[in-house]
C-alpha cells in the first residue's frame, strides 16, 4: 500500500466534519435562502445524499475491505474501466479542489485583503498544505483533531454574543409555503453532502473498522446541527436580507458588539475559515495525490505532491476568470458534476457490486461477498 | 556509518530550510499590499451625505484629526490625557454619485481614507426626500462599512450637523451615538434600515436629526423626532413628542420614558415606564384583515400634584385606565397617520401577516398598497403601577393636610 | 576498550618523541598486555604515560620494611587522609611473612578494592580518582575506592525554584545524582545502567529507568542510539541530547531538562528513561510531549484546582508569548476596523510621531528586549540588576519619550516578555522567542491570514515531530481521550490510577482501584 500511516475512526469524522463544513457555512445560507426564504434551517435536514452516498460506500467497504474506490472499480467492472474512473476521480478532485482554493482566495481577498494578489493568497495556502499532505494522512487527520475544538470555540464565540441581536420571529411562519420550499432548498446542499463520498478513499487506512459506521453517522449528523444552526443564526439576524449578502454569516461575525469592546469580529471569522478551509484543502489534495499516485502505479507518493500542488494552484486560476463566473458555474455545472462523481457512479457501482454478488449468491448459495472478496486479493 | 547519517542530515536541513526559507522569502520579496500604518489613515468617524442644488451629491466626512502640536512631545506616556474638542476636521466633495463622490474624497486628502470606523451616517433632508436607495447601495456593497453604524437624517444639511463639535463627547459621532442609546428614541442601524427598506412593508423609520443653537453655549446636536422613510425616500417627519404612539407600536419603547397626565387644571401626574411591551396579533376574518394591538407595561409614580392619594387602590385602578386610555390615543393616533396620511406600513404590518398567515399572503401581497389603510386595528392596552412610589398622596400640599 | 589503547598509543607515541629510552622499553610492552612482574617496568611505563602530568603523583614505600610499592594515584581526586590511615599506615607497620596481593587485601580496612590486570585498568582506575597499588613481583595491582573530589554542596536548582516541595537538586558529580535518584525510587526496580562516552573525557552516562514500568523497547531504543556515539567530549548533557533525539534540526526540545530530583522520580514512574551524564546537574527525559514542558512540579504539589487554573494561565501566556506582537502588528496594520473606536484613536496619537512602520517597530523592540534579556543574564548579579534598570528605563520612558517606539508597543513587548518567562522551562521559552520574529514577519505581510498560516505551519512540523516514537503533540493529536486529564488539567492524585499511555509499557495501575470505586477510568477509545 502507498499509505502506510492509519488514523482512527474518528479522526476520519473530524476530517470530513472539517471538510465540509466551512464552505458550506459561507456560501449556503445565500443560495438557500432564496428557494426556502424563512425555512432555509430546516434545508440542512433534507440531507438525502448524504444518507445515500454514506449507506452506499459503507456497504461497499463492508463488501471490500481495505480496498480504495479505484480498486473496487477495478474488481467489478475490470481492470481498464477501473483504471479509466480512477484516472477520472482524482482529475475531478484536482478540478473540484482547484474550486476550493479559488473560493478560499476570493473570499479573503474579496472580504479581507482587498489588495493582495489571488495568487499570493491561493498560493501560500497550497504550499502550507502540501506540507501537510507530504506528512501523510495521519498528519491531517491530526490537524483535524487539532482544529475541531478550534473551530467549535472559535464557533460559539462568534454564536453567543450575537443572541440578543437576534430576532425570533424573523423564523416564522415555518414552512409557510408547505414543506416544498425547503426541499428546494436543500438541491444545493447535496452537493456538500455528496462530498462525504470522500471517505471511501480514506477508508482503507482506518484502522478500526467496528467503530466507522457511528462515526460517519455522527459526523453527518453534526454537519447537518451545524448547518441548522447557522443558517438559522443568520436567517434571525438578518431576516429577508439573508439572500442579498454573498456571505451572510460573515456578517454575523460583523455585527457583534460586546460591551463596545468587541466589535467587528470578522476577523475570528476569518480564523475559522482558514483553519477549516486548510483542513478541506488538505483532505481533496491528499486523495487527489493518492489517487493519481495509485493510478500511475507509484510506490510513493510523495514524489507527486509538490508538482500536484503547483497545477492545483494553476486549477485554481483556470476554473473561473472572475468570481461570479465561479458562483454561476458552482450552482449550474458544478452541482451536476458532483452529484454525478460523488453520488450517481458511487451509487451505481454498488448497483453493479450488489448484481454480481447476488448473481453469485444464487449459483453459490453461500457466503457470496467472500468469493468476491477472494477474488480480489 | 556517522558520516553517512551526516550526509543524509545535511540534505534534510537542507530540504528543512528551503521548507521555511521559500514561504517567507516569496512573501517578503512580493511585498506588503494590504498594510496600512495607523497613522497613514484618515480615521472616518461619520459621513454626511447631501444633495445639492445642481442635483449632485455632496459627501461630507469628518475625520479624528491628530495634529503633531497637540502631542506631548516630551511626555509621551501622559500625552493622551487631552481628547477633548476640536480634533477633528471637515472635507467635503461633490460628485455625481456617491461612488464618484467617494472616490473624490481620497484626492482631497493626504491620508487613506478609512471607513471602517465610520459609525454615523448622517442623510440630509433634501437628500432623503429625493431617496435613499442609491447610496444604501453603496453603504451595503462596501466590505468596511459596519453594519452597526447609526443612520439618520438631519433635517438642516448633513454638512453642518457634522461640522459641529459638541463640547462634551469627543465628536460629533460619539454624540450622537451616546444620545441614541441613552435616550428614550430608538436609533436605527444601517441593516435595520436595510432589512425595512427592502422588507415587505417597504416603510422604514429613521431618527431626525437637529441642532440647537443656544446663546450661552456652542451649538450641539439632539435627535429632533422620527422621519417615515417610504419606498426609499422619505416622505415626512413627526416630533419626538408625538413618537410616543409609533414607539409603543414598533414596540421600541424603551424604559424610563416618562408619560405625563393632566387629569385636573395645573394637576399633573407623572409615570416613569419600568418595561413595556407591545405584541401585534393579526387574524383574518371574510376578508377583514385586523390586528390587535396588545401592549403591556409596568410604570411607577414619579410625581403627583394632584389631589389624589395613590396609595388607595381605588385611585391606582383610577390611573391605570386614565393611562390606557392615554396610550390608546397616542396609538390610534399613530395608525391614522401611518394608513390614512402616510400610507406608509411603518410597523411591519405586513410581515405579521406573512408570518401568522403565509398563503394568504403569498396570494394577496400584490395589493399590500390597497390593504394597508384598511386594516382594522384593535386595542387592548394593559397598565400596572408596580411602584407608587415611597410617599401615597402629595404630603406638601396644603389641602392634603 | 578499543578506544582507550588508541588514546594510550598515541599518548606513547607522544612519549615516544620525547625520550629515547621510554622508546625502547615501551617497545616490548604493550599496554594491552597484562602488568609486568617487574615493578620498574611498570612504574615506567606508566610515568611515560602520564608524563607532564604535574598532579599524578607517583608514592614509593616499602611494605613491611621488605618489599618495594608504589601508590599511583591524582593529586586532588583522593582522600589523602584515608588514605594514610587506611592503606600506608596498616602496610608499613604490617608483619604479614608473605606480601602476596590477596594477603595486602586482607589488611586494608576498606571496602571497594578492585584487582588491576593491565596498564589500561590502572589509568582507567587512576583516572577516576581510585589510587592504584602496584606491587614488587606481582603482576596485578589494587585499586581503592577511596576517591574524593571537591563537590558543591545539594542545593536548590536556581533555574527551577519551586514555592512548595523538596529543595534538592542535582549537582555535577553523577554518584551523588543517581543516589538522589535512588533516595526518592528506592524498589530494585530502578536500573541505573552506567555506559562511559567521550574519548578524551570517558564521561559516565547513567541509564535510568524504572523496570516493569518503562517499556523495554524504549530502552533498547535509547541503548540503540547511544552506542554509536563517537566524540571527543562529553562537557554537558546537551551533547548527548542532541546526538540521539529524533529531529536534530527541530526547534523544539525532544528531551527534558531537569535539575530536580522529584522532576525526573515523577517521569521514571510514568514510564519516561533519565539520562544522567556525569559533570552536568541537568538530567535528561525522555520521551517527552509538548505538554511536559509546560508543567511544573508544583501543578502537582499544589491543591488541584489551583495546579489547574495555573496551567491554563501558562497555556494562555504560552500562546501570548509567541503571538503577541504578531497579533499586534496584524490588527494594527491591518485589521483597524477591530479595534474600538476610542481605542484606535488613541493608539493613532501614540503612533503619530514614530518614524517606523509597526513592524519595523516591533522588531527594534523584541531585539532590544532580547539583547536585554542577555545581557542580564549573564552579568554578574550586581551588575546585572543595574543593566536591567538601565535598560527599562531606556526601552520604557525614554524611548518613548526620543519618539522611538510608541507606549502600546513597549507595553506589547513587556506583557510578551513576562509570558515568555513564565514557561517553567527555559529551552521552550527561548524556542518560542525566537519563533515569534518569524512570526511578526508574517503577520506584517499578511496579517491575520499570516499568523494563522504561521500557526499552521508550526503545527505541521509538531504533529510530525517525535520524541524517542512518542507523537510530540500527544495526548491531544492524535487524540487519547484517558490521558487528557493530565494535559487539560490536572486531576486530583487519586483519580490518576493508570499511566499514561505515551511512554508506559503497560497498563498498569497507579494506585490501587478498589481504593477509589470513583476513580476516573475514562473511556477506553485508545
Amino acid at each position: 500500500m502507498i499509505e502506510k500511516g492509519k488514523i482512527s475512526s474518528y479522526q476520519l469524522g473530524k476530517m470530513m466534519y472539517l471538510a465540509i463544513i466551512p464552505t458550506a457555512i459561507l456560501t449556503s445560507p445565500g443560495i438557500t435562502f432564496q428557494y426556502a426564504r424563512q425555512d432555509l434551517w430546516i434545508s440542512p435536514l433534507w440531507a438525502f445524499t448524504g444518507v445515500i452516498v454514506v449507506l452506499v460506500i459503507l456497504r461497499l467497504h463492508h463488501w471490500f475491505p481495505g480496498q480504495s474506490f479505484t480498486h473496487i472499480w477495478e474488481r467489478v467492472a475490470g481492470r481498464t474501466v477501473g483504471r479509466t474512473i480512477g484516472a477520472i476521480y482524482w482529475i475531478f478532485y484536482l478540478y473540484v479542489n482547484g474550486i476550493i482554493v479559488r473560493e478560499y482566495g476570493e473570499f479573503i481577498v474579496g472580504a479581507f485583503l482587498l489588495n493582495t494578489p489571488l495568487i499570493v493568497i491561493t498560493g501560500s495556502i497550497v504550499l502550507v498544505c502540501a506540507m501537510a499532505v507530504r506528512g501523510g494522512v495521519e498528519i491531517v487527520g491530526r490537524f483535524a483533531d487539532l482544529f475541531l475544538p478550534a473551530f467549535i470555540v472559535l464557533f460559539l464565540l462568534i454564536l453567543l454574543p450575537i443572541i440578543p441581536d437576534l430576532n425570533i420571529e424573523q423564523m416564522l411562519p415555518v414552512m409557510g409555503q408547505g414543506i416544498m420550499p425547503s426541499i428546494t432548498g436543500s438541491f444545493v446542499l447535496q452537493i456538500w453532502f455528496s462530498e462525504l463520498m470522500t471517505i471511501s478513499y480514506l477508508l482503507p487506512y482506518v484502522h478500526d473498522h467496528d467503530k466507522t459506521g457511528p462515526s460517519i453517522w455522527l459526523t453527518l449528523i453534526a454537519i447537518i446541527l451545524t448547518l441548522l444552526i447557522s443558517n438559522l443564526f443568520t436567517l434571525l439576524l438578518l431576516g429577508d436580507l439573508t439572500g442579498s449578502y454573498t456571505f451572510p454569516f460573515l456578517i454575523l461575525a460583523r455585527y457583534i458588539n460586546l460591551q463596545d469592546f468587541f466589535t467587528h469580529l470578522e476577523s475570528l471569522f476569518m480564523a475559522i475559515w482558514v483553519l477549516c478551509a486548510f483542513v478541506k484543502i488538505c483532505v481533496f489534495y491528499y486523495v487527489t495525490v493518492l489517487g493519481a499516485a495509485q493510478s500511475m502505479g507509484l510506490s510513493d507518493y510523495r514524489p507527486i505532491v509538490w508538482p500536484l500542488g503547483f497545477l492545483l494552484t494553476v486549477f485554481s486560476l483556470w476554473v473561473a476568470p472572475n468570481y461570479q463566473e465561479l458562483a454561476h458555474a458552482i450552482s449550474m455545472s458544478v452541482v451536476f458534476a458532483m452529484l454525478t462523481m460523488f453520488l450517481v457512479l458511487p451509487v451505481l457501482l454498488w448497483f453493479i457490486a450488489w448484481l454480481k454478488t447476488s448473481g453469485s449468491r444464487r449459483s453459490q448459495r453461500s457466503d457470496d461477498a467472500r468469493s468476491l472478496r477472494g477474488s480480489s486479493q | 556509518m556517522t558520516r553517512k547519517v551526516d550526509a543524509k542530515l545535511v540534505i534534510k536541513r537542507m530540504k528543512l530550510a528551503v521548507r521555511l526559507i521559500l514561504p517567507v522569502a516569496m512573501l517578503t520579496l512580493s511585498g506588503c499590499w494590504d498594510s496600512t500604518e495607523v497613522n497613514d489613515l484618515a480615521i472616518i468617524t461619520a459621513v454626511g451625505i447631501d444633495r445639492t442644488e445642481d442635483q449632485q451629491l455632496e459627501l461630507t466626512v469628518k475625520i479624528y484629526l491628530i495634529s503633531p502640536s497637540d502631542i506631548e512631545g516630551s511626555n509621551g506616556m501622559t500625552g493622551s490625557g487631552d481628547t477633548g474638542s476640536g480634533q477633528s476636521v471637515i472635507r467635503s466633495v461633490k460628485g455625481t454619485s456617491i461612488a464618484d463622490a467617494a472616490s473624490r474624497l481620497q484626492q482631497v486628502l493626504t491620508r487613506k481614507v478609512f471607513w471602517g470606523q465610520a459609525e454615523v451616517f448622517m442623510f440630509g433632508a433634501d437628500m432623503a426626500r429625493h431617496g435613499l436607495d442609491e447610496v444604501m447601495d453603496f453603504l451595503t456593497r462596501q466590505p468596511t462599512i459596519r453594519e452597526r453604524a447609526n443612520v439618520f437624517i438631519s433635517e438642516t444639511s448633513a454638512k453642518e450637523v457634522l461640522a459641529l463639535n459638541p463640547p462634551i463627547e469627543r465628536s460629533v459621532s460619539d454624540a450622537l451615538r451616546e444620545m441614541v442609546n441613552l435616550q428614550t428614541c430608538s436609533g436605527t442601524s444601517l441593516m435595520k434600515l436595510s432589512q425595512m427598506m427592502s422588507g415587505k412593508s417597504r416603510a422604514a423609520i429613521v431618527p431626525t436629526v437637529d441642532i440647537i443653537e443656544a446663546d450661552y453655549e456652542t451649538p450641539f446636536p439632539y435627535i429632533s423626532g422620527i422621519a417615515i422613510v417610504k419606498n426609499g425616500a422619505m416622505i415626512d417627519q413627526i416630533r419626538e413628542e408625538d413618537t410616543l404612539g409609533i414607539m409603543w407600536l414598533r414596540d421600541i419603547i424603551k424604559p424610563r420614558k416618562t408619560i405625563t397626565l393632566e387629569p385636573g387644571k395645573h394637576q399633573y401626574i407623572s409615570v416613569q415606564l419600568i418595561r413595556g411591551h407591545t405584541s401585534l396579533i393579526p387574524s383574518i376574518e371574510d376578508d377583514r384583515w385586523k390586528i390587535t394591538v396588545r401592549s403591556e407595561s409596568l410604570v411607577k409614580i414619579i410625581e403627583n400634584t394632584t389631589d389624589r392619594d395613590y396609595s388607595i387602590p381605588d385611585h391606582l385602578d383610577q390611573l391605570e385606565a386614565e393611562l390606557a386610555d392615554h396610550i390608546n390615543r397616542n396609538i390610534n393616533q399613530a395608525i391614522d397617520l401611518a394608513q390614512q396620511k402616510w400610507k406608509a406600513d411603518i410597523y411591519q404590518f405586513a410581515d405579521v401577516f406573512h408570518r401568522a398567515y403565509p398563503k394568504i399572503w403569498a396570494r394577496q401581497k400584490d395589493r399590500w398598497e390597497e390593504l394597508f389603510p384598511k386594516v382594522e386595528v384593535k386595542l387592548e392596552t394593559n397598565v400596572i403601577i408596580r411602584r407608587p412610589g415611597m410617599t401615597g398622596k402629595n404630603i406638601f400640599k396644603p389641602g392634603q393636610r | 576498550m578499543i578506544t582507550v589503547s588508541h588514546i594510550l598509543s598515541r599518548l606513547l607515541r607522544s612519549g615516544q618523541r620525547r625520550s629515547a629510552q621510554a622508546e625502547q622499553s615501551i617497545h616490548h610492552l604493550q599496554v594491552q598486555a597484562d602488568l609486568s612482574e617487574e615493578l620498574h617496568v611498570n612504574v615506567e611505563l606508566l610515568r611515560n604515560i602520564y608524563a607532564d602530568c604535574s598532579d599524578i603523583i607517583f608514592h614509593e614505600f616499602v611494605i613491611g620494611g621488605r618489599t618495594r610499592a608504589v601508590l599511583i594515584y591524582i593529586d586532588g581526586l583522593i582522600n589523602v587522609e584515608e588514605i594514610d590511615r587506611h592503606v600506608l599506615a596498616p602496610l608499613q607497620r604490617d608483619n604479614l611473612d608473605e606480601h602476596s596481593l590477596s594477603n595486602i587485601r586482607r589488611t586494608i580496612p576498606v571496602t571497594s578494592i578492585t584487582t588491576v590486570k593491565t596498564p589500561v585498568d590502572a589509568i582507567e582506575a587512576i583516572s577516576n580518582g581510585r589510587p592504584v597499588l602496584l606491587v614488587e613481583k606481582e603482576p596485578q595491582g589494587l585499586s581503592f575506592g577511596l576517591s574524593e573530589w571537591e563537590k558543591r554542596a545539594i542545593e536548590e536548582p536556581t533555574s527551577e525554584s519551586v514555592l512548595k516541595g523538596p529543595r534538592e537538586g542535582f549537582i555535577e558529580s553523577i554518584r551523588t545524582n543517581t543516589a538522589l535518584l535512588r533516595r526518592k525510587v528506592r524498589s530494585p526496580n530502578l536500573k541505573i545502567r552506567m555506559i562511559r562516552k567521550g574519548n578524551y573525557t570517558r564521561t559516565s552516562i547513567a541509564i535510568a529507568y524504572i523496570d516493569g514500568i518503562a517499556s523495554p523497547a524504549l530502552v533498547e531504543e535509547v541503548m540503540r542510539r547511544l552506542q554509536p556515539i563517537e566524540i571527543d567530549g562529553i562537557l554537558e548533557s546537551t551533547y548527548i541530547e542532541e546526538l540521539i533525539e529524533d529531529n536534530p534540526f527541530s526547534l523544539f526540545p525532544q528531551m527534558l531538562a531537569t535539575e530536580r530530583p522529584d522532576v525526573a522520580a515523577a517521569y521514571l514512574l510514568e514510564g519516561c528513561v533519565v539520562l544522567l551524564v556525569d559533570g552536568s546537574p541537568s538530567v535528561r527525559i525522555a520521551p517527552i510531549t509538548m505538554y511536559s514542558l509546560l508543567q511544573s512540579p508544583e501543578d502537582y504539589y499544589e491543591r488541584y484546582f489551583i495546579g489547574s487554573a495555573i496551567r491554563w494561565l501558562r497555556y494562555l501566556f504560552f500562546a501570548i508569548s509567541l503571538l503577541g506582537p504578531s497579533l499586534y502588528v496584524a490588527i494594527l496594520t491591518f485589521h483597524q476596523e477591530m479595534i474600538p473606536t476610542p481605542l484606535l484613536l488613541t493608539m493613532a496619537r501614540s503612533r503619530e510621531q514614530i518614524p517606523f512602520p509597526a513592524l519595523i517597530e516591533a522588531l527594534l523592540m523584541e531585539t532590544m528586549f532580547e539583547a536585554l534579556r542577555e545581557a542580564g543574564a549573564r552579568l554578574p548579579k550586581q551588575i546585572g540588576s543595574a543593566v536591567s534598570i538601565v535598560g527599562a528605563l531606556v526601552i520604557g520612558q525614554a524611548a518613548i519619550s526620543a519618539g522611538i517606539v510608541s507606549s502600546p508597543m513597549v507595553m506589547v513587548v513587556a506583557i510578551t516578555g513576562i509570558a515568555s518567562f513564565m514557561s517553567p522551562r527555559f529551552n521552550i521559552g527561548i524556542t518560542v522567542r525566537l519563533l515569534r520574529f518569524p512570526m511578526m514577519f508574517l503577520a506584517g505581510f499578511l496579517g491575520f491570514l499570516g499568523v494563522i498560516l504561521g500557526i499552521i505551519i508550526i503545527l505541521n512540523h509538531l504533529l510530525t515531530l517525535r520524541s524517542f516514537g512518542v507523537p510530540y503533540l500527544s495526548p491531544l493529536a492524535p487524540m487519547r481521550n484517558r490521558d487528557l486529564k493530565d494535559v487539560l488539567i490536572r486531576v486530583p492524585t487519586r483519580m490518576k490510577a493508570e499511566y499514561p499511555h505515551a511512554p508506559a509499557d503497560r497498563n498498569h495501575e497507579r494506585q490501587s482501584s478498589d481504593l477509589w470505586s470513583d476513580s476516573g477510568n475514562g473511556d477506553d477509545s485508545t
